[in-house]
């Protein structure tokens, strides 16, 4: 019964999704999303699509499959891999049949070959490259290339060197150092994911080893690999950054993803070419965690922190003051406070052209210059299986647009060769109608997990008597229930995502199944309502709202506040007032808040409720949005002094009441933590999913849909564009679209 | 007289002081700093950061300082010519003005002279032509111009550009130019770029000034000496151009020195929206990311611009006036 009515909610998304593929919207690209009543007219694109889906998903499971014996013993503990098959498996049926319901092609991509057999003997270069070499200042490309480089099975087929730069954008007045590395950066991680997200593979690493009780990882280098300025990369350069950047506090302060049980992972060089790094206890997540996204996660997305997991030691140890006596007076004759802010900024990505990387771009002109531009990586270690040193495309350039709409604007006047960021589902109309004019396609790449829903501070004390309120599940039960989320989906989602509750995504290996996506997440004025009289909230003021229960008269008024982020959070909360209306819930929602002021009230307790993503993808490696864990920062905001009493030991903070579960649900994280079986892992996390969602810690409201970085433009001229990419932060999509395979066809 | 211009000139240095504290201050009102701007922006990102990192950060860029700490280093800083090092831009303050200001500066003076170049000779006609056809006409597109918010103009002035003639029109600069040195072409490139900001800040200025103008020769045409003249026989055009639409100029005159600012600020939202490179975009930018030493830098401007502006009117009427030269008013 509950599947029949799955059904039927697909089918209304379905039809939507085709109206918006196939209706002509008119109108100036800031009444677009208003503009979307025309009839279907043609429905082109998509259906044709949906045709081709289930032989590409066969082509790249079969594909998998085949590569999968390949694989080398150091490749990953065999342990470990049998359950992450299963589970993926199921998940991925689940996920092809859903994908066809919207009508979108199944996702593919790229084989890491790691069988040294089918490596290709002899390699080839871009005439670019080419002409260095004959001009003395190169090495020939085989010196240059590691001996076990990373080869890649382009997503379609071997493709040729030449052709023009490739044109990209980005915003110049806001923080968008992380656009390139989601692209132009490789990705620089040590070990990385597959492209469907199913399991962690090799990356800049050759290959990788835990031991049997999950508390040594092994990673072995590539012999041969250098750093893009020509220096060899070896084990040095990963233990030099653990003991000089990450461990001295002039520097940084030690990555949280790097202590276990108290202590500090000790990370030791075996050989030029092994590192191990051992902890006190289990940490079976470590090599899922290395190839996410984080702070050891690679010198392109955190290096400015002085984070990263390696770091160029030859290059930056005359910036530092172990090294240099002079390191000081350096800093400051670059008007830099001291050494270790002058390190770190010599160890930016972004702003340095003379830091040496391991991505296949190197940059060559800095973000705070526009255009951001990069060039091939000499010594990049991407090869394809006919020995092509990757990438095809020589040059990238990213154009500063001042603002998300110009970039928008430029993007649908086809000045962009690929884009993915800042592309907003309000503007999905105009790029879908503008497709054949400007030459380029939009490739739709829903999310897996929450696109929007309000998170409720559990801690919240500002005012006792909504504190203790919030604290009842009743109460969180019969708001979640006032929410009308087909509304929100269609007005600010453009019906592109899915209502649900804080479950797991019905993509993820946690998927809990149709009647957790609906518990407590349904529509029911009526049901809610008599939860609210049922804690005694009965009393009501003249235009029907409910008063305080401590009979002071007043009406009861929560407080929503929410950033203007991936989509309009802001809008959404005055939506959930009109609903709240009807449960006779007063909720005050204003215009958009900055993240810094978040983050200040925040730490001091102040939020309420607040508009932002819920929940997560994984209980273990993203913890703090299912249960207070963070001390600091704005997504620790589901209760700061709980995280804090529990990072104290109970020094600190305030100690969670037992009605509200947290202690039920720290003793599974603690135990997933630690827990080196995989099928274990997954049964405690669906608890914590299951608790989380029946407890309502959060408000989910929708989820996998397009509204974070759900989609991708690429010109049709691009060849190895996959059709459809797995869209995780975890893989820093669209990274796992493999760009260095990318390359003109004509 | 010189004892006035130096009690000006005094007066204009102690405001530039005040200006200094004002904008020092007004960059710290909103809570938060450049760092929990930054940390929410890792927070946005999925990064995950360290209770101790904030502190480290503020550390490094002096903010865990006391304020008046603060202000005291970047006025001494200041005072030497040093602006500063702009926190979210990694570079001197003065390499991420410098770049802008003469562009802003274009920008401006262009849509000035098309404000005056349409403003004028449609309020004289307005005026000469009181409620004709023309006039309404005039008056009706000069009210639209000043009702429609500028940005809204700009955002359908882009996609219209988009949909007709199929080229981008954001920007001073097409992407081949906007790195390379100058020279005749990227001049010529620039001229093309350049209308469409110059129309847009225009509009709603010269809907202003059609107004004024036609006002102030309303009020001069019904005066004894025009009647005079024509009753001596002098043409109409030349009844009314030789006198009245030059007193008429004088208001429109006096109001150029309060666009000094202008210069500095542009239109910020305009210059956002049609992605010029001009202070607009980067004031909001630096004011959103509490990047303190750069907005500290282009408030100050602003400031100084405005004392400079009203200093220059000052000397103007004094030129003009000699009451005012002889201090007795």
């Amino acid at each position: 019964m509950a599947d029949d009515k799955h059904q039927g909610d697909k089918g209304v998304s379905r039809r939507r999704f085709l109206k918006l593929a196939g209706g002509s919207v008119g109108g100036a690209i800031v009444i677009a999303a208003c503009g979307a009543d025309d009839e279907p007219a043609q429905t082109t694109a998509a259906p044709t699509q949906t045709t081709a889906a289930p032989a590409t998903t066969e082509a790249a499971t079969t594909e998998t499959t085949a590569a999968a014996p390949a694989d080398t013993p150091t490749t990953t503990a065999a342990a470990s891999d049998a359950p992450t098959t299963t589970a993926a498996a199921a998940a991925d049926t689940t996920t092809t049949t859903r994908a066809i319901e919207r009508g979108l092609p199944a996702i593919e991509g790229h084989i890491v070959i790691t069988d040294p057999a089918q490596y290709p003997t002899t390699f080839n270069e871009s005439p670019e490259m080419a002409a260095r070499v004959a001009a003395g200042e190169l090495p020939p490309v085989d010196q240059r290339v590691p001996r076990n480089p990373l080869v890649v099975e382009p997503v379609h087929e071997i493709g040729t060197y030449g052709g023009r730069e490739l044109r990209r954008g980005y915003i110049s007045t806001v923080n968008d150092r992380q656009n390139a590395n989601r692209f132009n950066g490789g990705p620089d991680n040590l070990i990385y994911w597959d492209y469907a997200h199913r399991k962690v593979i090799p990356n800049i690493a050759a290959g990788f080893e835990v031991n049997a009780d999950a508390t040594v990882l092994t990673l072995y280098l590539r012999e041969g690999m250098k750093w893009s300025d020509g220096a060899p990369f070896t084990a040095e350069d990963i233990v030099w950054w653990r003991q000089h950047m990450s461990l001295n506090s002039n520097v940084a302060a030690p990555p949280g993803q790097l202590r276990v049980g108290g202590e500090q992972v000790a990370v030791e060089k075996v050989d030029d070419y092994t590192v191990t790094l051992t902890a006190v206890a289990p940490y079976p997540l470590l090599p899922q965690i290395m190839a996410g996204w984080g702070s050891i996660n690679g010198q392109t997305i955190t290096g400015q922190f002085g984070y990263g997991g390696f770091a160029p030691a030859h290059y930056l140890q005359q910036f530092h003051a172990d090294f240099n006596p002079d390191a000081d007076a350096l800093a400051q004759d670059a008007g830099q406070e001291n050494w270790g802010a002058y390190l770190k900024n010599r160890n930016t990505w972004q702003t340095n052209p003379d830091l040496p990387t391991v991505t296949p771009w190197v940059m060559t002109r800095p973000i705070n210059d526009p255009p951001w531009e990069f060039e091939a990586n000499p010594y990049s270690i991407w090869v394809d299986t006919a020995g092509n040193q990757l990438p095809y495309i020589h040059k990238i350039s990213m154009a500063g647009a001042e603002d998300r709409e110009v970039l928008i604007l430029n993007s649908v006047a086809g000045e962009y060769d690929f884009q993915d960021r800042h592309l907003q589902v309000a503007s999905l109309p105009v790029l879908l109608e503008n497709q054949e004019r400007s030459g380029y396609m939009i490739h739709r790449t829903p999310g897996v997990g929450s696109d929007f829903g309000v998170r409720i501070n559990l801690a919240y004390d500002a005012d006792p008597v909504i504190g203790e309120l919030i604290r009842t599940a009743d109460f969180r039960r019969a708001l979640s229930m006032g929410v009308d989320r087909d509304e929100i989906n269609e007005a600010i989602f453009l019906g592109t995502s899915q209502t649900t509750s804080t479950a797991p995504s019905e993509q993820s290996v946690y998927a809990l199944g149709q009647e957790w996506v609906e518990k407590w997440a349904t529509l029911d004025v009526d049901a809610a309502n008599a939860l609210l009289d049922g804690i005694g909230l009965t009393e009501k003021d003249g235009e029907g709202y409910r008063l305080r229960p401590d009979g002071s008269g007043d009406r009861l008024v929560l407080v929503y506040e929410a950033p203007a982020s991936f989509a309009d959070f802001p809008a959404a909360g005055q939506l959930i007032r009109e609903h709240w209306r009807e449960i006779g819930i007063d909720l005050s929602a204003g215009p958009a808040v900055t993240g810094g002021l978040l983050v200040e009230k925040a730490e001091a307790n102040e939020i309420m409720f607040s508009g932002h993503t819920v929940s997560s993808p994984d209980p273990f490696r993203q913890q703090d949005l299912i249960m207070p864990t963070r001390t600091n920062n704005y997504p620790g905001l589901i209760g700061i002094p709980y995280a804090k009493w529990r990072a104290t030991d109970g020094a600190d903070g305030v100690e969670p009441p037992d009605q509200l579960m947290i202690k039920e649900g720290w003793a599974l994280l603690d135990a997933g933590l630690v827990e080196p079986d995989e099928a274990e892992r997954i049964r405690i996390a669906k608890e914590i999913y299951k608790l989380h969602t029946d407890q309502v810690w959060s408000i989910g409201v929708v989820g996998d849909g397009l509204a974070i970085y759900g989609m991708y433009l690429a010109n049709t001229n691009l060849g190895n564009i996959p059709a459809r990419i797995s869209n995780t932060l975890d893989q820093r999509a669209p990274s796992n679209a493999l760009p260095p395979a990318f390359y003109w066809k004509s | 007289m010189w004892a006035y211009i130096l009690r000006r000139a005094a007066l204009g240095v102690l405001t530039l002081f005040v200006i200094s504290i004002i904008s020092f201050a007004i960059i710290q009102l909103p809570p938060g700093d450049f760092v929990s701007t930054a940390l929410a922006e890792l927070a946005e990102s999925g990064t995950e950061t360290a209770d101790e990192f904030a502190a480290q950060l503020r550390a490094e860029y002096g903010l865990d300082r006391h304020i008046v700490v603060q202000y005291g280093i970047w006025m001494g800083r200041v005072l030497q010519g040093d602006l500063g090092t702009s926190f979210f831009h990694q570079k001197p303050v003065l390499e991420v003005i410098g770049d802008r200001l003469p562009l802003s500066m274009l920008v401006s003076v262009s849509a000035l002279v098309f404000t005056l170049l349409i403003a004028i000779p449609i309020g004289i006609y307005s005026a000469v032509r009181q409620y004709s056809a023309g006039d309404h006409i005039a008056t009706f597109l000069g009210f639209l111009g000043l009702a429609t918010p500028n940005f809204l103009l700009a955002l359908v002035m882009l996609y219209a550009g988009f949909l007709w003639l199929d080229v981008s029109l954001a920007g001073l600069f097409s992407v081949e130019y906007a790195t390379a040195p100058w020279s005749l072409a990227k001049l010529g490139d620039l001229l093309v770029h350049l209308p469409i900001p110059a129309i847009v800040l225009g509009t709603a200025g010269a809907a202003q000034l059609i107004r004024i103008t036609r006002a102030n020769l309303l009020d001069e045409k019904r005066q004894p000496y025009v009647t005079t003249a024509r009753a001596k026989g002098l043409s109409n055009r030349r009844a009314i151009g030789k006198y009245p639409v030059r007193v008429a100029m004088n208001p429109v005159a006096s109001s150029v020195g309060l666009l000094f600012p202008n210069i500095v600020s542009g239109a910020v939202i305009v210059s956002v929206v049609l992605s010029l490179p001009t202070m607009g975009p980067v004031l909001l930018s630096s004011l959103l990311s509490q990047d303190m030493y750069l907005a500290g830098a282009i408030i100050l401007l602003l400031g100084a611009f405005t004392v400079l502006g009203v200093f220059l009117s000052d000397l103007a009427l004094m030129w003009l006036d000699p009451r005012i030269r002889h201090g007795n008013l």
